[in-house]
């Protein structure tokens, strides 16, 4: 499976995380901040190209949209009110994969999964099935600062959206890095998905990293 | 080829398979009547547990039914497919300590359930709204075929929380009356819990996991298109290479929405060119099960059919001249054959499965 692009974009929050709607190359109505943050850096990702109509995505977050949720569960329970129907809706997972597709015109699977060591392996089935992949990596940040810090203690407060567009071994087009060698079964918990983003950012060819994550390894070797 | 080695569900119907789906023949579940005057299909107090025991156990009788053993429990990889996740528990500790958002991390539920057995595989969670299941065995099976993975099981899990029944309840899409697919006076869905688990491997059984598909529809958000559906059905039977007549029986995702059961009708006709097959809808006897309805319906389908029988539709009365679908009201004999699973939902996530049943 090769890297053939990749986006890493990564916001420490001292205030108010920047609002990613007008950063879009294509905006849609009624998004929240999770999926304008899942689009932006889907849009860096793919840039000018036309992703084949059966691409497969794989949007990864452990937490999903939690403003959204937040807004919902108060609307629910301290204001005893029912959602309003787009906001529910925006907390379903299925609906953050919908203007995914819709942003590239896609028809073929998409898929909302818990980590970003459950969708490469998934992807690497679909590559080998001569399937183009494109897999992020979404984690928001809480808009009331404080809140956040109470809910995830010791975690910093990171924006992320970071996506990789993988294909299998096309001829006539660059690739970056290969996958290869993947195998269950590690029990590492770092967060190795960013070093893997630092690594294709500053790495020099023929380096080789070796990702060691929770339950899973591979190698990514630069092109 | 890919295959059913066993399964379990605990339902509105009860919490042992074999018991819930003998009960088909002549027992009507009802739903219960919440506290908000919703109607909503809810696992019997009898059989309810504490959210990550019910999975547990699930997990262990479908592991069970499979006979396999403790040895081979590391090899088997975990695929959960679930709309609500964690909100069930997110919600309960809101309630009593004013938090409303606990604990959201999804991933622990598979962390936790891979400790608890003692699953060293790969592991992971599929959120899709009402497809989430449906897609977990799509990619269970995918996984399988490729080689990566050798053994897999496959647990839908939707248990009741305020978020997803408020929510519908905002696309004004519950009824109080009756599920009632297809018919005329069909009013909408009425929601249900479930957690169900099935295990697929090589190893041969009578349930073969012929095809898969999963496809995305853009038009609408909120409303299936028939010619998107009517893909997702052609792309399943491209994918088991199988041509519409060799079917036998469409169990459908028929919400009883207005919009929904239109859209699937059309999509069958579009498929479906020279006749039908038999249409069996299942949401009457456990509600919607929503991200578990995947996994739950087909489990309560393949029991029936090793019991010896395609189970009857139930609540149709009228037929809806825009549907023009009369779903089977008669039980009939299991026979061998091609049966095809729809299951679609928000966000346009369209699923569809086609398992072969050999015999007994």
């Amino acid at each position: 499976m090769y890297i053939y692009d990749f986006f890493n974009y990564a916001e420490f929050l001292e205030d108010k995380a920047r609002d990613k709607k007008p950063l879009l190359t294509q905006k849609f109505n009624r998004t929240d901040n999770f999926i304008n943050l899942a689009l932006y850096g889907a849009q860096k990702c793919v840039g000018e190209r036309i992703l084949p109509k059966d691409s497969v995505v794989y949007l990864a977050s452990r937490n999903g949209n939690l403003n959204t949720t937040l807004k919902v569960l108060d609307t629910i329970f301290n204001q005893k009110n029912l959602p309003m129907p787009f906001s529910f809706l925006n907390s379903v997972n299925a609906a953050k994969l919908f203007y995914m597709a819709k942003s590239f015109k896609l028809e073929g699977k998409t898929l909302f999964v818990d980590r970003f060591e459950s969708a490469i392996p998934q992807a690497f089935v679909d590559v080998k099935k001569n399937k183009t992949v494109l897999l992020g990596y979404v984690t928001e940040v809480v808009e009331d600062l404080a809140l956040h810090t109470k809910l995830f203690a010791g975690l910093a407060k990171v924006e992320e959206s970071r996506w990789l567009l993988l294909s299998p071994k096309v001829e006539e087009k660059k690739a970056l890095a290969h996958i290869s060698n993947i195998q269950f079964g590690m029990q590492e918990t770092e967060e190795m998905y960013s070093k893997l983003f630092s690594f294709l950012e500053e790495g020099v060819l023929g380096d080789n990293f070796y990702f060691r994550g929770d339950n899973l390894s591979f190698n990514v070797e630069k092109l | 080829m890919i295959y059913v080695n066993g399964y379990a569900l605990v339902s509105a119907r009860g919490g042992d398979v074999k018991s819930s789906v003998a009960s088909l023949h002549n027992e009507e579940s009802l739903p219960i009547i919440l506290d908000n005057g919703r109607k909503f299909y809810k696992i019997p107090e009898a059989f309810s547990l504490p959210y990550y025991d019910i999975i547990e156990k699930m997990i262990r009788d479908a592991l069970e039914d499979a006979a396999l053993l403790q040895e081979e429990l590391s090899e088997v990889a975990l695929f959960l497919g679930t709309s609500s996740a964690k909100l069930p528990l997110n919600e309960a500790y809101a309630m009593k300590n004013g938090t409303l958002i606990h604990d959201l991390y999804m991933d622990e539920i598979t962390e936790i359930m891979a400790q608890r057995i003692g699953l060293k595989g790969f592991r992971t969670i599929v959120s899709t709204a009402c497809t989430s299941s449906a897609n977990a065995l799509v990619q269970a099976k995918e996984m399988l075929e490729s080689g990566l993975i050798k053994k897999a099981v496959v647990v839908g899990v939707e248990l009741y929380n305020e978020l997803s029944l408020k929510g519908f309840e905002s696309f004004m899409l519950l009824t109080n009356n009756t599920l009632k697919p297809f018919d005329k006076n069909r009013e909408g869905i009425i929601l249900g819990e479930a957690v169900s688990a099935i295990v697929l491997s090589r190893k041969p059984s009578p349930f073969v996991f012929s095809g898969g598909a999963v496809k995305v529809d853009t038009t609408s958000i909120t409303a299936p298109t028939p010619e998107n559906l009517a893909k997702v059905m052609q792309a399943v039977l491209d994918n088991a290479k199988l041509s519409f007549s060799q079917i036998h029986v469409v169990k459908t995702h028929s919400t009883a929405t207005k919009q929904n059961d239109e859209a699937e009708a059309k999509a069958l006709h579009k498929v479906f060119t020279e006749k039908i097959p038999m249409v069996i809808t299942l949401k009457p006897y456990i509600g919607h099960t929503m991200g578990a309805c995947g996994s739950s319906e087909l489990v309560l389908f393949l029991e029936a059919l090793k019991q010896g029988f395609v189970p009857k539709s139930m609540h149709f009365d009228t037929i809806d001249p825009e549907c023009n679908i009369s779903p089977m009201l008669d039980e009939t004999a299991a026979l061998s054959g091609y049966y095809m699973f729809n299951y679609f939902g928000f966000g346009g996530n369209n699923s569809s499965l086609i398992f072969q049943y050999k015999g007994h």
